[in-house]
């Protein structure tokens, strides 16, 4: 449903115009500029954006608000790769028959040649536009004569219905921003939030007030100087946390001698609307339907963990999730039909089904890994896009989402990883840590002898439990025995002689494979010696951080734990003439740990390896450390163990 | 490129009501179903020709989706444009019983843009229907019908295209007036097709298919699309918008395509007068055709816009010159004009380019191009352009368009010509490495790598050396195949030239290169080459084995090792012959240093299908000899 537009009357007819001015007089080009080979804060770039200026107002009528955009970007082209910014597209809202629209577009590329300045204005024929889907259209354009050395200007406004959502403004893009500026022009009885994300600074942040054929406006003004190209690094959420924007909602709008009519309000009031929604809270009390089925899961089931268990597992087991992440449930009946939904049809089922099943429970808002963070200071219902159940019982909250049939019910999705969720409830309305104990958990177990050929034969068993079993599960099921295990032989390029799988299908406990393993290829003979590896599998052959630097946090979703375990038979008339040392590794506060434990019995090696990510987000500070902690388990892996002839 | 002819097409049926039962999964033949995911129920193709510039395509087919993996079934796409109508389109649903479930209304069929990733814009949209359902087994129906307003390309079928996936009856018609009859060419068929007349009077011919089990393709063997069991169709005559031609021919269909270039070779009198500037004081052609090709690189760029025609026709020379910018027909038109003006004579080519691209088929004249470059016949060879990019190295045809067929535009019509293909001299990948190494096993290391060839283009090397340091240093980062290292400095070197090469320089920290244990170390002297790849087993092999790249590695890579430390066990050398290539290692010990030298070279071909376990074990052996170590000891 998200915001439903609501109907003002409005009693003035105000333009406020264009008040502000862009930095830069079109066609009007330094000649330094035109000359620049190289942009010396950055010898990487391709491109850079010289100026890139923006101005957003509000026309109000008499019984309509109009929104107005201007831009004005200049752009200069480094070298070839920096070509392809002379393409350019413009996303345009749609809804029904109200489209926005690009106006006095006017684009000029202008080269240097010997030595005076040449202008080739945008033909017609380079621009298009077409509908994009349903709801946007885009409408782009192709620069004419772009070379290595080009200068690209453009200006256009857009004319929009679309005023409640009025536009963000991104300082930061994939090349370098020199000069990037907006102007937010908002009439005094607009309010709306605004945030600033990434980790730039602003060379000017300020608000004037102006005064606009008599109506008072505040004239917001953002200037960025020398924003750097955004780059990506690995173990990241998502772009859209880290870009600098500035971020506008919708907050209320008092017109003058009338009431203020609250558009975003507050958490509090966004809960107390949910629950009343017909399309939501009464949603779960509602729904009687689901009486019979529910009683039918959980006839003769009495401890209520028990019940959430069962009806968890039909919910997850029934309905399939379509792969959209949103908050909204459709009609649960046809839902139930279809055994297919999105991630809020299923999750509200779920929550109506405890309901009639006589659990307390409570939905919970959330933000995905990939949607962003959620800033608890702006209530604004857009910051989600996901929600899961929160049931009660004993005083205890359990966070329950049935998207995936291959994880237990005590596992929420690595997705949802992200923070804090808000709480929709009558009573225990608030934010929520959205933990689990869960971490993505390998346990190797082998038991192997080595012959005197340097072959090595015994059983290896692995078991994988939280986030490392569904996508075990998922392949298994789907792929089959047989193709499964043929992969395990192809990637461990060992003789499986035979194979074992148990708790395929019981999600509760770990999903286990246990092999019958030869290994011709492992083990290697030296002179009157063999020296082997006693890491057969989990082992990290590669450090993953490859780049020296970093400039966002790290995420890993979630904590994860490798453990290795085996016992190693050395051949009859070989002693153990080297052993790797035990090792222990730490990082600060617990964030990580690592055990390499290697002891010698006999003619029996053990060797116990523990690797352990304990937290899931590491902070840019902490990646020098987390790098060389990487390094030295790479190192450590990868020692061997000699054995010599009597 | 050129604007993709073929649709996906795939479907008919008579009209269904919801009550009846259709498709229940009782009635599929029990060995249909065994190892598939999905069974093709029925498949209907009906081509039909009305007259030279109109044509119906009708189809209907419906398939039964037992799990997951065949998901990809559940949905119809259908491609669309201002040339190809949709005149109507159903999808329905029924489950395990043949019970219908769904249909799908006008408002649930998606609607969008056909982006296909590089085209700035074109008139290319696709309709969407998705049937996916929660719970398996279930069956989707769809049924289309597309009007064509030209007559250029005809639908060809493949039955069966994937593997786990059986066919249980399908049929294929052509449908036309006797004088537009088109030509066809099959590939696997056994069965002779039938044919008939309508009631028109028209002329049908039928394939028809029954019970087909599923395909299994092997590994490093021919093209897919070369073993499936395949229809081809074209038209003779045909007409597209108001161009007139006739495919009977190369020539014939070389003409056509003369006939769209007709007069856009124009250029104004300025250019032309720079062009001879440029070139009049050179001497040989190809110092010509350099500085024309470099000319056009620096003038203009790589935008794709297709509409109608101007999907087989180039936008005129004068108008690239104006603005800039073209598409390869566009960029291709107008660097043979240019040549022209040079005193060059050049010819337009048309490819089928892609890295994986299955060859032309070159005894079938018909539409089977994607591409457009340009061939300048020299002395000797052939100087070979593309030009839609402004850093490809002059004359280079890289994996994207070289070593296949392709049909060059003459002023008579159409030939079939070949691309230049690179040898394993050509192709080499060269190292010299010198690792110093300290005693608790840390390591500096100076490292010089030309890539050569086909080689220049490995992991994107030949646009990563035209970009930024930034770059650069990531493709470093992912290329230097050590389990841990820094990298202190680097450098790129750019050689355009008729085969060209890129030399990487970097300086390495190699901290903890050596594995201690004890009074040992451990270092594997496959410094950053190593195969790392097993073909998987197959015991049954029945393609032969093809290679298509011939190549050369050389790694010398010299350890300077410290005093304190000596050699316990060296490796012995290794050689292995074999017809798939040939394997060396060998290791000198001399004054301090363990010099390490490999060679590889693999060859191109095609070997009969029982080498295959020989070409398994030629890699198993590699392999092994990439990941031994050599062994030190402390003296102290």
């Amino acid at each position: 449903m998200p915001f439903r537009l609501f109907t003002l009357i409005f009693i003035f007819f105000v333009s406020i115009g264009e008040a502000q001015k862009s930095p830069i007089k079109f066609g009007d080009i330094p000649m330094d500029d035109l000359k620049m080979t190289i942009y010396a804060k950055d010898s990487s770039a391709a491109a850079i954006l010289l100026v890139d200026y923006g101005e957003a107002y509000l026309n109000v009528g008499t019984n309509n608000v109009q929104m107005t955009i201007e831009r004005h970007t200049r752009l200069k082209i480094l070298n070839k790769e920096g070509l392809k910014w002379g393409d350019v597209s413009i996303l345009l809202r749609q809804s029904g028959s109200t489209e926005e629209r690009v106006t006095s577009l006017k684009a000029s590329t202008y080269n240097l040649v010997d030595g005076k300045i040449v202008e080739s204005k945008l033909d017609k024929k380079g621009i298009f536009k077409e509908k994009f889907n349903r709801s946007f259209n885009q409408q782009k354009f192709t620069m004419p004569d772009v070379k290595e050395g080009s200068i690209i200007e453009y200006s256009y406004n857009i004319s929009s219905d679309f005023w409640t959502l009025f536009p963000n403004w991104q300082f930061q893009h994939k090349i370098p921003t020199r000069w990037s500026e907006y102007w937010a022009m908002i009439p005094d009885f607009f309010h709306f939030e605004k945030y600033m994300q990434g980790y730039l600074s602003v060379a000017v942040g300020e608000v004037k007030s102006t005064n606009a054929g008599g109506l008072a406006v505040n004239a917001h003004h953002w200037v960025v100087k020398d924003a750097p190209a955004f780059r990506e690094e690995p173990f990241m959420t998502s772009e859209e946390d880290f870009i600098a924007r500035i971020n506008f909602a919708l907050s209320h709008v008092t017109f003058p001698g009338q009431v203020s009519r609250e558009i975003m309000g507050s958490w509090a009031k966004l809960n107390k609307d949910l629950l009343e929604d017909d399309d939501f809270g009464r949603v779960i009390d509602k729904s009687g339907f689901l009486k019979d089925i529910t009683a039918n899961i959980i006839a003769g089931v009495t401890d209520p963990i028990k019940k959430i268990e069962a009806l968890h597992r039909f919910v997850a087991n029934t309905i399939e999730w379509d792969g959209t992440e949103d908050y909204y449930p459709g009609d649960l009946k046809k839902i139930l039909e279809k055994k297919k939904g999105t991630s809020g049809d299923i999750n509200v089922l779920l929550a109506s089904m405890l309901d009639k099943a006589g659990i307390a429970v409570d939905m919970v808002l959330l933000s995905t890994r990939s949607h962003g963070f959620i800033r608890q200071s702006y209530p604004m219902v857009r910051q989600f896009n996901y929600i899961v159940c929160a049931a009660r019982v004993d005083g205890k909250v359990i966070l329950l989402d049935a998207t995936e049939k291959h994880l237990p019910y005590t596992i929420i999705p690595d997705r949802c990883l992200n923070g804090q969720g808000l709480v929709i409830s009558k009573t225990n309305h608030g934010w929520i840590d959205i933990e689990t104990k869960a971490k993505a958990k390998t346990v190797v177990n082998a038991n192997i002898k080595i012959d005197d050929n340097a072959q090595i034969s015994g059983i290896v068993n692995f078991s994988d439990e939280g986030y490392s079993a569904p996508d075990l599960r998922k392949k298994y099921v789907i792929d089959g025995e047989e193709e499964f295990t043929k992969e395990v032989k192809n990637k461990t390029r060992w003789s499986i002689s035979k194979s074992e799988f148990k708790n395929v299908n019981d999600v509760d406990k770990p999903f286990q494979q246990i092999h019958e393993v030869s290994i011709a290829e492992h083990a290697s003979a030296m002179g009157d010696g063999i020296y082997f590896n006693p890491m057969l599998a989990n082992q990290i052959t590669e450090n993953p951080f490859k780049e020296e630097t970093r400039i966002y946090p790290i995420d890993y979703g979630a904590p994860s734990e490798k453990v290795y375990m085996c016992k190693i038979e050395i051949p009859e008339g070989y002693k153990v003439d080297e052993l790797p040392q035990s090792k222990v590794l730490a990082l600060p506060q617990n964030g990580g740990r690592f055990l390499y434990n290697m002891t010698q019995n006999g003619n029996v090696v053990n060797l116990t390896c523990v690797f352990n990510i304990n937290k899931s987000l590491f902070a840019q500070t902490e990646y020098t450390i987390l790098r060389e902690f990487y390094n030295q388990v790479v190192a450590k892996q990868a020692e061997q163990i000699v054995l010599k002839k009597l | 490129m050129i604007k993709s002819l073929a649709f996906t097409i795939a479907l008919f049926t008579t009209a269904a009501t919801a009550a009846d039962i259709k498709y229940p999964v009782s009635a599929i033949p029990s060995e249909l179903k065994e190892n598939v995911d999905v069974i093709i129920r029925s498949e209907e193709y009906v081509f039909k020709i009305i007259s030279k510039s109109k044509a119906l395509l009708t189809v209907k087919t419906a398939y039964t989706i037992l799990n997951d993996r065949g998901k990809r079934y559940s949905s119809a796409v259908v491609g669309y444009d201002k040339l190809t109508k949709i005149n109507h389109f159903d999808a329905a649903a029924f489950d395990a019983n043949g019970k219908q479930i769904k249909k799908l209304k006008s408002s649930e069929f998606y609607d969008q843009s056909a982006f296909d990733g590089f085209s700035l814009y074109s008139d290319n949209r696709i309709k969407v229907a998705s049937l996916a359902q929660g719970f398996y087994p279930y069956t989707v129906e769809f049924e289309y019908e597309l009007e064509f307003k030209y007559l250029f390309f005809i639908p060809g079928y493949i039955p069966l295209y994937s593997e786990r996936t059986s066919l249980e009856k399908a049929s294929y018609s052509l449908i036309y007036p006797k004088e537009l009859e088109p030509r066809y060419k099959t590939q696997n068929v056994t069965n002779a097709p039938l044919k008939t007349q309508t009631a028109e009077g028209l002329e049908v011919i039928n394939w028809s298919f029954k019970n087909l089990m599923p395909l299994k393709f092997e590994s490093h063997g021919p093209h897919k699309e070369e073993l499936v069991t395949k229809i081809s169709a074209a038209p003779s005559s045909f007409s597209y918008e108001g161009y007139e031609g006739n495919m009977n021919s190369w020539d014939s269909f070389g003409q056509w395509i003369n006939s769209l270039n007709k007069n856009r070779d124009v250029l104004p009198s300025e250019t032309i007068q720079k062009i001879k500037e440029l070139t009049s004081s050179l001497k040989t052609t190809e110092e010509k055709t350099r500085a024309v090709y470099h000319y056009m690189q620096n003038k203009t760029r790589y935008v794709s816009i297709q509409l109608g025609i101007g999907g087989h026709q180039p936008f005129e020379a004068q108008v690239i010159d104006k603005t800039g910018y073209g598409d390869c027909k566009a960029l291709s038109n107008y660097t043979v004009a240019m040549l022209a003006a040079a005193g060059i004579k050049a010819n337009y080519v048309l490819i089928k380019a892609g890295e994986d691209e299955a060859d032309l088929i070159s005894d079938f004249p018909s539409s089977q191009f994607n591409h457009v470059v340009v061939a300048v016949p020299n002395v000797k060879d052939t100087i070979w352009l593309e030009c839609t990019s402004q850093t490809n190295p002059f004359g280079y045809m890289g994996s994207f368009t070289g070593d296949r067929k392709a049909l060059m535009i003459t002023e008579s019509g159409g030939k079939i010509v070949r691309t230049p293909s690179y040898k394993q001299i050509h192709n080499v990948q060269s190292r010299f490495a010198e690792v110093r190494m300290d005693k608790s096993g840390n390591a500096t290391a100076s490292v010089k790598t030309i890539y050569s060839g086909l080689q220049y283009e490995n992991d994107g090397l030949s646009s990563i050396v035209n970009n930024g340091p930034d770059d650069q240093k990531k493709w470093i980062q992912h290329n230097t195949e050590i389990p841990a290292f820094d990298v202190i400095s680097f450098s790129l070197t750019n050689n355009k030239s008729r085969i060209p090469a890129a030399e990487v320089k970097t300086e390495l920290t190699l901290n903890r290169l050596a594995t201690v244990s004890g009074k040992r170390m451990f270092i594997t002297p496959n410094l950053m080459n190593r195969i790392g790849y097993i073909p998987e087993k197959n015991e049954d092999r029945k393609n032969m084995v093809i290679r298509r790249m011939a190549y050369t590695d050389v790694d010398t890579i010299v350890y300077r090792i410290p005093e304190e430390i000596y050699p316990e066990f060296v490796p012995e050398p290794v050689k292995i012959n074999s017809r798939f290539g040939e394997y060396e290692v060998v290791y000198k010990l001399d004054q301090g240093r363990l010099i390490y030298i490999r060679k590889v070279k693999m060859n191109k071909g095609e070997f009969p299908a029982d080498s295959y376990n020989e070409f398994l074990d030629f890699y198993k052996s590699m392999n092994k000899a990439d990941n031994v170590k050599v062994v030190f000891v402390n003296k102290t």
